[in-house]
């Protein structure tokens, strides 16, 4: 067999690289941005190139997006032209041809951030934004890399995915399955001792209130199973444990600082304890590679940049400046505040802003008022969807007044523009806001546009979608913008608007967005994407087909790849994993692939392992150009160094009939613990029980009564905890203990049936005639027998849970007959003493001089029936249980 | 019990009565009664209770207080008007609301027991209890009238066992009007999956946290950079999302559909074969995230730290599927639709003891004390697995906490 070039063109369709979204990274290339268009640097258009013409496109490419913004003399023009004393002309003023041989040197093509030159200006060498501002030029030299490298692109791009050499799997720390192998977890004064000490109140899984994981546990082996993957073994300082007390003040046993120290002192002694070693050889693993170092860089290219005349992708990575890298303004940032860089790119606020001078936001005001249309473009993560006039881009002079300002209410985005349409304020106010409920915003990457013209007015689209109504306002001119303002990110000017959350890229168009551009632009995305492709030429092993050579000369054709990007600081994406192989000659035999699991540094990743269902015949039949897809779905991987060091491998189930061992198996035991509750022996009644005895007691239906229940349902006790009876439940039965008693004596036939001991009460005589044997005969007994529950007869009483019937009758007696005169009472050094009032106090002693029923009625007969039922109701005899 | 039993309880109670059974027995029916019911015996029933506990021992004469033995003796409805209607209501809606109207959920758990069926069902029966004067598929209005008007409940008249007609694929109280009322609207109806582990295993979301489950089924609307922080998803949402949502697809066909903001005039609908949108939404907070297409349930959590806490029962090679779809070599057990995954959930020893507990705190007015009540929750679960019959469960922890006599 012809040796076979090891490479192959994988052609891409734009769509398929869309579905991850890349950006060219902190380049975004494919622009096709007019850099004379709406102003321009004014040291590059100081000279005038008049040498010999570009030699071809890409010479024509690396002028425009290179050497036409290098050129200047304050820039690199005065040593690094021919014959200067920078010796590398590559912006020599006479040739261009020559300059561009001469930067091919200095630049990597795959990897422009990593170019020398980029890498000189960033130690510090002649930045002509100032010497403090060496990241930031470091940053702009990367950019125009990138866009000579990108060029004109059009909708499709060409990716060349090449063999790649493996590297060997080293040993890593790994857990032990036994707690018993790491002493140090349990020992006195170690981890386990410190977490049960001061987590186990929420962090257990007998707390009262649980909240996992269970690391505080008493139970030392569920505690250790817990505390696995909250400690990072390669990097102890970024273990999961720590940052919640660290960075995040989360319940700190006493002073956070203190705390953390003594806490990662007992990290380290378990990391310590957990052995090295070698990779688990049960694995069916591929070699490893490292992401910035092997993986394959996608450049998406396509974003429509056409009118952009600012733009920023904080790629800065540090100090407190931002630079417009749009190559047409030059707006610089400054950063204060609360804020941190994201390594991918970006500023994370919390409370900080990014501000530009009053001077060089006028470059803003005045390019979008020339035009009258706008569209402010960025890729934002809001910190959360509870903050309120949280200000996320504003070109203001306050918190009141602005000619633009896109900010974030809860799940809206609220738009304001000033302008001079009628019902406009200063502030840009009525806003246009999206709907509450389609709660747009969400704590997760977007993709947000705002557009304003002088025809439709403002509108506003998320993740390329129109998400707002019609702007009632419509479209005006704009010239009443105010050109003492300022630009701002993540703030207003005064600071009293901050927005919390990451914003990764601004670019502001001076024309509007229409939703095809908008949609390309969202489906471009944001962030670099690398192919990754792990080798299993070796577990195939057909020589010939999917390896050649051997030693160093091996090549490797066959792989299973990954599409992987950095999500954010603290992850890595792998999506869409397919199996390719770059031999075009021959196609290895039908083979099937099982059970994929992505390995980070020695050790299967313990979150994220989305690939273990992959089940695919991997045969010439369903397999194309661009490989055979495996999954159509992503994951996320934590990082645990950084892209430049993280060793990712592959461990399968099963590929060409070789088995791995990455099943665990199910061990059915179940197990449980009861609680610790209170011991109780009695308790309420609870509201609906209530309810129902007092109709069993009375024999009044409780649909009589039901208006009265439902007034009062939610004011009876809803617990049986007898502790949580208070004196408003109280209330709430006695109203309606009224409310039957009420029903049962108004009911001429069911009271003559119920208050009886064989002849009926005659609610007819007047209360102070009725006798005492008539009263606890045919009143109290017919109640009493239904609440301390006893027949006619019974000698046996319920004396343990109920009162005694004798006391019980003698209390009720003296209600209705006590010829007494102690009411009312008065409070005296915090006793009640009797007061009286010259009327005997009995309910039925109405037949008296002063009495307001005098003499008694026939009401009042059954009033004091009611008022006796009323209190045997409302009585603990019926209401505990 | 027998009617003969009754009447050679009655004769013994005319011929001896409490020259027999003492105080101690006396208080002891009545704590049962006090529980079981909700209200106080009447001196009768009473009377018997103490009769049959000496004649048949005490089980028997709580099951008296319950159901009586008409004619001859009426018992009050209480075990099912009040004490199984509160038990059950609170599980009915999402505030947990005890106070919330009679409905076709509790209306269930209520039938259930009444008529002794396999309690497991109440994850997947096709069965409904429904007023006299009918069902109505979007309103509750029937049953809030049963409550108002204070109807026996015990009379299978009254509250009268039917079969869920008004939507295709039944399946317990997962297909409860009230149940969807309160887990299928709006949201995403994960709500509904959180519920029942709640309400039926006993156990939060909190309790089931693994994130070493396969992450491949978790929908596109769970952002895995929450605020623009993965650590937060890693640590925290991956541990319920990826055995919840594949858990949580067996309902994917159904939505509870309800006019403008009228909630209370809604009802369910279920639509065979199409995903409801609620699934998709949300599709950019992570674009590469699962794409649910069908009701195929997963369940993830067989394996991993979860299995002892949840001791399923069912194995996975004779799970609820009937024909193994494609993929899913690792032998986790699969289904499609509610039904099946109702029969997952219940047929698990989580369920008998979740049932033990909530009734245990029903009877005795507390939750079981570790080292104190272990047998009781024991000898109740043992009952309530050998014939999932929960009155006798309700009825042995009644007698449980009744006091020594």
């Amino acid at each position: 067999m012809d040796r076979y070039l090891p490479i192959r063109l994988l052609l891409l369709t734009l769509s398929l690289v869309l579905v991850t979204a890349c950006s060219g990274g902190s380049g975004g290339g494919g622009s096709s941005d007019d850099s004379g268009g709406g102003g321009g640097s004014s040291e590059s258009v100081s000279f005038v190139y008049s040498g010999p013409a570009p030699a071809d496109q890409e010479v024509q490419d690396f002028k425009i997006e290179f050497y036409d913004k290098l050129v200047a003399n304050d820039r690199c023009g005065s040593c690094h032209s021919a014959g200067g004393a920078g010796g590398l002309a590559f912006v020599d003023k006479g040739d261009v041809n020559n300059a561009w041989r001469q930067a091919k040197g200095v630049i990597d093509e795959n990897d422009p951030g990593a170019s020398e030159i980029v890498s000189k200006v960033a130690s510090g060498h002649q930045c002509w934004e100032g010497s403090d501002a060496a990241l930031s030029c470091a940053q702009l030299l990367e950019t125009y890399i990138e866009r000579w490298l990108a060029g004109n692109q059009s909708g499709t791009t060409e990716i060349v995915l090449s063999p790649r050499t493996g590297r060997d799997l080293a040993p890593t720390r790994r857990f032990p399955d036994s707690v018993n192998d790491v002493p140090a977890f349990t020992a006195d004064g170690g981890l386990h001792d410190l977490l049960t000490t001061w987590c186990a109140d929420c962090h257990s899984d007998t707390a009262a209130v649980r909240q996992s994981p269970f690391f505080a546990s008493e139970d030392v082996n569920l505690a250790y199973e817990s505390v696995m993957t909250k400690i990072d073994l390669i990097t102890p300082e970024n273990s999961r444990l720590l940052v919640r007390i660290r960075d995040e003040g989360h319940n700190c046993f006493g002073e956070c600082d203190e705390d953390s120290v003594t806490l990662l002192a007992a990290i380290r002694d378990v990391v310590n304890d957990v052995p090295v070693v070698q990779v688990d050889p049960t694995l069916l693993t591929s070699p490893g590679q490292i992401l910035d170092v092997d993986g394959i860089a996608v450049s998406a290219g396509g974003r429509y940049e056409d009118n952009i005349i600012a733009r920023w992708e904080f790629g800065e990575g540090g100090g407190n400046t931002a630079v417009d890298n749009s190559g047409v303004g030059d707006i610089l940032l400054n950063v204060s505040g609360e804020f941190e860089w994201l390594g991918i790119g970006g500023i994370r606020f919390m409370g900080g802003k990014a501000q530009a001078t009053i001077e060089d936001s006028q470059f803003i005001r005045d390019n979008l008022t020339a035009t009258g249309e706008y569209s402010l473009e960025f890729w934002i993560t809001p910190f959360n969807v509870v903050q309120d006039d949280a200000n996320i881009v504003s070109y203001a002079g306050g918190s009141s007044i602005r000619n633009f300002n896109v900010s974030q209410s809860l799940y809206n985005y609220i738009f304001y523009n000033r302008s001079v349409a009628p019902g406009i304020d200063g502030a840009g106010s009525p806003g246009l806001t999206t709907d509450d409920a389609d709660e747009v915003a969400q704590a997760a990457l977007q993709h947000v546009v705002a557009t304003f013209s002088p025809v439709e007015g403002r509108k506003l689209y998320v993740n390329g979608v129109l998400v707002t109504e019609e702007d009632a306002q419509g479209g005006a001119g704009l010239s009443n913008w105010n050109d003492s303002f300022a630009l701002v990110l993540g703030n207003d000017p005064s600071g009293n608007n901050p927005w919390r959350g990451n914003l990764r890229y601004l670019a502001i168009h001076n024309r509007i967005l229409d939703q095809d551009k908008v949609t390309q632009n969202f489906s471009v995305g944001i962030g670099q994407d690398y192919f990754m492709l792990f080798s299993v030429s070796s577990i195939i092993d057909e020589p010939g087909v999917c390896h050649d050579g051997v030693g160093a000369s091996r090549v490797d054709y066959c792989y299973v790849a990954f599409e992987v990007s950095q999500l954010d600081s603290y992850s890595y994406l792998f999506e869409n994993p397919f199996f390719i192989t770059l031999n075009d000659e021959a196609f290895p035999q039908d083979f099937s692939i099982k059970g994929i699991r992505i390995g980070i540094n020695g050790k299967l990743a313990p979150v994220g392992q989305a690939f273990v269902n992959v089940d695919a015949d991997i045969n010439a039949a369903g397999y194309n150009p661009e490989g055979q897809l495996l999954a159509d779905i992503g994951s996320i991987v934590s990082m645990e160094i950084s892209p430049a060091e993280d060793l990712f491998f592959l461990a399968f189930e099963e590929i060409a009939g070789q088995q791995g061992v990455t099943t665990a198996n199910a061990v059915y035991s179940f197990d449980y613990n009861l609680g610790d509750a209170e011991d109780v022996a009695i308790g309420m009644r609870g509201f609906d029980e209530i309810n129902s005895a007092f109709s069993a007691v009375t024999t009044v239906p409780t649909a009589t009564v039901r208006s009265t229940y439902e007034a009062v349902q939610r004011s009876l006790p809803a617990v049986n905890d007898f502790q949580a009876y208070f004196a408003s439940h109280q209330m709430a039965v006695t109203q309606l203990a009224i409310a039957y008693c009420d029903a049962l004596v108004e009911d001429p036939v069911k009271r003559a049936s119920y208050f009886s001991d064989g002849a009926a009460f005659n609610f007819s005589q007047p209360a102070d005639s009725v006798s005492d044997n008539e009263w606890r005969d045919r009143v109290l007994d017919p109640l009493l027998q239904q609440t301390l529950i006893f027949a006619a007869g019974d000698t046996l009483e319920l004396s343990h849970t109920q009162p005694v019937k004798n006391t019980a009758v003698a209390e009720l007696m003296t209600l209705i007959t006590d010829t007494n005169d102690n009411k009312p009472y008065q409070l005296v050094d915090g006793d009640y003493q009797p007061l009286g009032d010259n009327l005997e106090d009995g309910l039925a002693r109405c037949d008296q001089p002063g009495e307001s029923d005098t003499p008694c009625s026939v009401q009042r007969t059954a009033e004091v029936v009611k008022a006796v039922c009323a209190v045997v109701l409302a009585n603990a005899a019926v209401g505990i249980k | 019990m027998a009617l003969r039993a009754l009447i050679v309880g009655l004769l013994i109670h005319t011929m001896v009565g409490s020259a027999v059974a003492g105080v101690a027995e006396r208080e002891k029916a009545k704590r049962i009664h006090d529980r079981l019911i909700g209200v106080p015996p009447t001196p009768l029933m009473l009377a018997e209770m103490e009769d049959e506990m000496l004649a048949n021992g005490e089980l028997a004469a709580a099951l008296l207080a319950i159901d009586g033995n008409p004619p001859l003796l009426e018992a009050n409805p209480g075990f099912y008007n009040t004490v199984l209607k509160n038990w059950a209501t609170p599980w009915t809606n999402e505030e947990q609301d005890p106070f919330a109207a009679l409905n076709d959920y509790s209306a269930l758990v209520i039938g259930l027991i009444r008529d002794e069926y396999d309690f497991r069902e109440l994850l997947y029966t096709d069965k409904l209890y429904v007023p006299q004067a009918g069902y109505q598929a979007a309103s509750n209005t029937n049953y809030e009238n049963l409550e108002q008007t204070g109807a026996d409940l015990s009379d299978p008249a009254v509250l009268v066992e039917s079969t869920q007609t008004s939507v295709a694929a039944a399946a317990g109280i997962f297909t409860t009007r009230a149940a969807a009322r309160a887990f299928f609207v709006d949201g995403t109806n994960r709500a509904m999956l959180r519920f029942t582990l709640m309400n039926h295993l006993c156990m939060d979301l909190e309790d089931l946290k693994d994130g070493s489950r396969p992450t491949d089924r978790i929908r596109q609307d769970v952002t895995r950079s929450p605020g623009g922080d993965s650590r937060v998803f890693q640590n925290n949402c991956v541990e319920c999302h990826s055995g919840m949502d594949p858990l949580a697809q067996a309902f994917a066909y159904y939505e509870f559909d309800y006019p403008g903001d009228d909630k209370d005039a809604g009802q369910l609908l279920y639509s065979a074969g199409s995903v409801q949108g609620k699934y998709l939404i949300n599709s950019n907070n992570f674009a590469p995230g699962y794409v649910t297409p069908d009701d195929r349930w997963t369940n993830y959590w067989v394996l991993g730290s979860n299995a002892k806490k949840v001791g399923w029962k069912q194995p996975a090679s004779v799970s609820a599927m009937s024909e193994a779809p494609a993929g899913g070599h690792e032998y986790y057990p699969q289904g499609y639709g509610a039904e099946s995954l109702g029969r997952e959930l219940a047929d698990t020893d989580a369920y008998g003891l979740c049932q033990v507990k909530k009734a245990f705190q029903a009877m005795c007015l507390r939750d079981p004390i570790d080292g104190q009540d272990n047998t009781a929750v024991s000898d109740a679960l043992t009952t309530f697995e050998a014939a999932y019959n929960m009155k006798h469960v309700f009825a042995e922890l009644a007698v449980y906490c009744s006091g020594n006599p």
